[in-house]
């Protein structure tokens, strides 16, 4: 058994851990609160684009559009939205899994990573990573904190205009999905590829995410069902030009935020369980230590007595 | 058609920058300004930057909306764009400067890109500068 010394070391020292452990867990949970009402705000642009592409797909020059028109597939492009981070279980490990799932079907492949775990993973298993994207996170800790900020000047002043309107932060995410929109626009027109792929994990509740793989390019069939009279004020084409880099914009910003939500919603989960875990770990030790320092009672106990028995006889 | 009310809603990545009944909108399209009245043929648009000019019950207020696309549809116009701000929204001063420094690159001889860049940099201040100089919509949006 070790000394009291080494077990007394030991238990600090997880204390400090699950501190630190119980801290990142309600970071976590703030950040996720913040982040899930931005998912909320962004839904409506989501849909409403998904719509418009609907009613277009409808119309009867759009079946040879550039962005309908299934093509031979020579070579794929995915989008792969991971943390920087670890600390958040299985995570960043899930998403690379589904995306190299896939990946083992398709060759020629192109990959955007958003995320340096996403990126580093995909790049030791020897794949074609085009270029990423690593501060993204970093600017979504920003949009939690500008946000609780806006909300205390709010409370304090309630005057401030600038702060009503969208964030900085907000602003430059919404940037950030605009590029990367644009070098998969750019890499399915120049026929570099032809098929592009989002690999993000789709946020349920905080206690369920699953990775998910979406096809977004080309757009595909038009569903069944009665097709809208709708006029179009410019040319079929052209509103294919227009629409389509928004509706994948609002895709890529969604997935993002929707990323996010699943990262801060593990991290919580992994770092609530650790926290727990050591708690158990300081009370088998605080036993241990218990029991050790009876023993060396019972030792000095013993050896008193034993001399006091020698002095006597 | 005063009791018939157009519903007019403005989707940005940061939520509804408008979601509210007017009388009539008109805005700027890539082809030329277009109007809408309640009761409009089913019609879809792409949106220049612009300025959106809404007007109910004669008051005018103006929106600086950074293209997309909207739909009209059954008395409801849905506008899908990146950027959509109120004149409370935009810094005035800011906005002024970002104009001249725009018109000062222009005057320069610069590549194609540059220009085009800073052409789309003008186009967007301008806007910025007209809608934050609409004083009547930022009293009457108060009130």
């Amino acid at each position: 058994m070790p000394s009291k010394k080494i077990i007394k070391r030991r238990i600090t020292s997880v204390k400090a851990t699950k501190q630190i452990m119980k801290a990142m867990d309600m970071v976590a949970t703030t950040k996720l609160q913040k982040v899930k009402s931005r998912v909320e705000l962004a839904r409506p642009l989501f849909g409403a684009a998904g719509d418009i592409i609907e009613n277009l797909k409808r119309c009867d020059e759009a079946s040879d559009n550039v962005f309908v028109k299934p093509r031979e597939v020579k070579g794929t492009a995915y989008l792969v939205l991971s943390g920087d981070r670890g600390l958040c279980g299985s995570y960043n490990n899930n998403i690379v899994e589904k995306a190299m799932s896939h990946m083992r079907e398709r060759d020629n492949e192109q990959i955007i990573a958003i995320g340096t775990k996403g990126r580093d993973a995909l790049r030791r298993r020897g794949k074609n990573v085009l270029s990423s994207h690593t501060d993204i996170s970093q600017k979504m800790n920003y949009l939690a904190f500008m946000y609780s900020m806006e909300s205390i000047e709010n409370a304090v002043s309630n005057v401030d205009k600038i702060l009503s309107g969208p964030s900085v932060a907000e602003t430059a995410l919404y940037r950030d999905a605009e590029l990367v929109s644009g070098m998969l626009i750019d890499l399915f027109k120049s026929g570099k590829v032809d098929e592009v792929y989002i690999v993000y994990t789709h946020f349920e509740s905080v206690l369920s995410y699953r990775p998910t793989l979406a096809k977004v390019l080309p757009l595909g069939e038009k569903d069944a069902g009665p097709g809208k009279d709708m006029h179009y004020e410019q040319d079929v084409d052209e509103f294919f030009e227009h629409a389509t880099p928004l509706y994948l914009s609002a895709f890529v910003y969604s997935a993002m935020l929707e990323s996010a939500c699943c990262e801060f919603a593990a991290r919580m989960t992994s770092m609530n369980s650790a926290t727990k875990n050591a708690g158990e770990i300081i009370d088998k030790l605080t036993l241990v230590y218990n029991r050790r320092r009876q023993a060396d009672i019972t030792q000095e106990i013993n050896e008193i007595v034993g001399g006091a028995s020698v002095t006597k006889g | 058609m005063a009791d018939k009310k157009l519903r007019l809603k403005v989707a940005t990545p940061a939520g509804f920058a408008v979601d509210q009944d007017c009388d009539m909108i008109i805005m700027r399209c890539t082809d030329g300004d277009m109007g809408v009245l309640p009761g409009h043929q089913a019609s879809s648009v792409i949106l220049d930057h612009g300025v959106l000019r809404l007007i109910d019950d004669g008051v005018e207020y103006k929106l600086a909306v950074m293209g997309g696309v909207g739909e009209v549809e059954r008395d409801v116009m849905t506008i899908l764009t990146p950027s959509a701000l109120w004149p409370h929204e935009i810094d005035a001063a800011m906005a002024r400067s970002e104009k001249e420094d725009a018109e000062r690159r222009l005057e320069q001889k610069l590549d194609e890109h540059e220009e085009r860049r800073n052409k789309a940099l003008l186009a967007r201040a301008l806007v910025h500068v007209e809608v934050s100089t609409h004083v009547v919509a930022q009293v009457d949006r108060d009130v």
